[in-house]
């Protein structure tokens, strides 16, 4: 109740302002805003050319194969470990570069051996928060952390987002600010390629204790909110959460608490449980996922033999490989959207509520590689493999939407058009979405190259003691 | 770039027509009355029907009857240095007030979420120290001049007009999405603002 009452308290201070600041707002005029913005787009328009970009918007057509490369996210690649540290990257050989990590959180990091944490190391601090992002690359490089520990109270006061991990909070872009509205110069942020990529990393024997307030949580053995997980897994790691409130979302998974993208990993053997005082709702606000808790895109993986605990409740989701993975992609392509969302119209004129249209058709913003809207957000144009088309637009699924809103927009979707039709449709423009390819399987069965036809058996994958595991840790 | 622009002291003020309607209330004269509907009628309707939410009209000219009732029982003694932050400022409270009586399923979804929206602002929501209202007006006065125009405009057109996400690109002619973002990283300067500087936490 005093949650309410605080913000009904700045809700009425609002209503106490200033004669000056009420006629500002009252009496603005739209015309003013547009020269601001043609003068930022003016801005974006020099820049880009002085740098041999043209910003030209073209419809991408299907048989683009740089975009087909990107929009799977291809990172997987090496099957052989790094024997020297490549240039530009900072060899990590003890749990000490492990920690300094934080010191840069843009850098480049790559593992060089095994390491495995002593029985009296202090409980390790999760790299990377909200405020301070990682925004670098992590190549475990095959090599394996072993007895890891990571115990966490995280304090009442605390922000409105907890993560904890060996990575707290990771993020894909070059946080730019735009306190002073300055237009910030684009090869500042050309270097950030995929931020907060981790790839080619074993974990085992760890946990991870958190006990939290009622907030947003995000926990997970590698990584609490992550951005792209591949080539990685986790084996008999132990991860208990717990949580003083039922308002807020948990998202807690094996490898990642909340991600992008998980592309060819594995878990096995680990227990997850969860525990908070259990009330009725109508809402999910809890997710859990043997894989991850919550995720756009999870591919090529699968899950053996993990162990959830969770109180039973409707507010509760548990999936064995993924808690809940969305149908709605992080990225497509203009053609795809314009599907979506010109299925989504024929559904509404019926009569529907436009209110949530309005809301799903909002989340979906263009971007161009070189700035997107409000300047907060930049994209590398070096993401795309192979031949660059820097006019090429793609869209962009809101990064800033709710998970309740995530849910709404899904069911949104579905009910226009059958979602094996919409995941045909991405298929068919070769973009992943949702689960693909992925499989929980049995402890007790030896399997065979057979049972995984998807998998990449030639450079990622191979088969040991009847399941797949990552080549590049053999 | 654009630049900060503090609130002047010049902007605010009546125009001739409001100090007409100003002078035609305090002779009691009712034609002032029709004058303040007809100028501000619009305005005030908007306003109460963003927090009301839609389907919501006849609560709306309700409190847009109200308001000008109350209008009319304080002019005089109070002469406002401005008519319409005067009259914005009724209508509001008119509105929340006929809102938090409303029991608590009937709630109007908009305050409900525009009040969750500043929820994002405090850092410490279930704190003791939360701040009494002098001092909160102060901090949040302080922070929005701290602003550009455009920022300051997006905030207390959301926070005390209740325009909608839509309204508010329209306004600013940005993208819906964009104004989103923005404003969200608006809460959470705000949030920052008053934990650095009034210990909120």
């Amino acid at each position: 109740m005093k949650d309410q009452k605080n913000k009904d308290a700045l809700f009425d201070a609002f209503g106490r302002l200033s004669d000056g600041v009420l006629d500002e707002a009252s009496h603005y005029r739209k015309s003013a805003a547009k020269k601001g913005r043609y003068v930022r787009r003016t801005a974006i328009t020099l820049l880009a050319a002085a740098l041999s970009l043209v910003l030209v918007t073209v419809t991408v057509v299907a048989a683009v194969p740089a975009l087909r490369r990107y929009l799977n996210l291809d990172f997987v690649g090496e099957s052989n470990r790094q024997e020297t540290v490549p240039e530009g990257w900072v060899g990590i050989y003890t749990a000490e570069d492990l920690d300094s990590i934080r010191n840069d959180l843009d850098g480049k990091y790559i593992l060089m051996n095994d390491l495995t944490f002593s029985e009296d190391a202090e409980a390790f601090t999760p790299i990377g928060t909200k405020d301070a992002p990682f925004t670098g690359q992590f190549d475990g490089n095959g090599y394996v952390i072993r007895k890891l520990v990571i115990d966490m109270t995280i304090p009442q006061t605390s922000n409105i987002l907890a993560t904890a991990g060996l990575f707290g909070y990771c993020e894909d872009t070059a946080r730019i600010t735009t306190e002073e509205n300055e237009f910030p110069a684009l090869w500042e942020v050309m270097e950030t390629v995929y931020g907060g990529l981790i790839q080619n990393l074993g974990i085992e024997e760890s946990t991870v204790t958190v006990s939290c307030p009622d907030v947003d949580t995000a926990v997970g053995m590698i990584v609490g909110k992550g951005t792209f997980l591949t080539a990685c897994y986790a084996k008999n790691c132990t991860l208990n959460v717990q949580v003083s409130g039922s308002e807020n979302l948990t998202f807690v998974g094996t490898l990642a608490g909340d991600c992008l993208l998980l592309d060819s990993c594995y878990t096995t053997d680990n227990t997850l449980a969860l525990d908070y005082p259990v009330t009725e709702s109508i809402h999910v606000s809890k997710v859990l996922g043997g894989l991850c808790g919550n995720a756009y895109t999870v591919v090529t993986s699968y899950g053996e033999n993990n162990t959830i605990h969770a109180p039973e409740s409707t507010a509760v989701r548990v999936g064995e490989l993924g808690g809940h993975v969305s149908v709605i992609p992080h990225l497509m392509t203009e053609a795809q959207f314009m599907t979506v969302r010109n299925n989504l119209l024929a559904y509404y004129e019926g009569g529907a509520n436009n209110f949530y249209y309005k809301q799903f058709c909002s989340y979906f913003l263009p971007k161009t590689l070189s700035a997107w809207t409000n300047n907060t957000y930049y994209y590398n144009p070096t993401f795309f493999v192979g031949p660059i088309d820097p006019t090429v637009t793609f869209f962009v699924y809101d990064p800033t939407s709710s998970f309740k809103e995530d849910l709404k927009n899904e069911e949104t979707l579905i009910s226009s058009m059958p979602l094996e039709d919409f995941t045909a449709l991405c298929a068919a423009d070769n973009l992943k979405v949702g689960i693909m390819s992925s499989y929980v399987i049995d402890s007790g069965t030896a399997y065979a190259e057979e049972s995984f036809p998807e998998f990449d058996f030639d450079t990622i994958w191979q088969m040991k003691d009847g399941r797949p595991t990552l080549r590049i840790f053999e | 770039m654009t630049t900060k622009r503090p609130i002047s002291h010049a902007d605010t003020g009546n125009d001739p027509q409001d100090e007409a309607i100003i002078g035609a209330l305090e002779r009691r004269d009712e034609s002032g009355l029709s004058e303040l509907s007809q100028k501000y009628g619009k305005l005030c309707h908007h306003i109460s029907c963003n927090l009301l939410g839609r389907g919501n009209d006849a609560d709306a000219e309700e409190c847009v009857n109200d308001t000008l009732l109350a209008v009319w029982q304080r002019i005089p003694p109070e002469h406002p240095q401005s008519l319409s932050a005067f009259v914005c400022r009724i209508i509001r409270n008119v509105t929340v007030d006929r809102i938090r009586r409303r029991t608590a399923d009937k709630r109007s979804g908009e305050l409900v979420a525009l009040t969750d929206e500043l929820g994002e602002c405090l850092s410490a929501p279930e704190d003791s120290s939360f701040p009494e209202a002098a001092a909160l007006d102060d901090a949040l006065q302080r922070f929005l001049s701290t602003l550009d125009i455009e920022d300051r405009v997006l905030l207390v057109r959301r926070y005390f007009h209740g325009d909608s996400y839509r309204e508010l690109a329209d306004l600013s002619g940005q993208r819906e999405g964009s104004v989103r973002v923005r404003l969200h990283r608006l809460r959470e300067r705000l949030r920052d603002y008053l934990q650095k500087h009034y210990l909120f936490c």
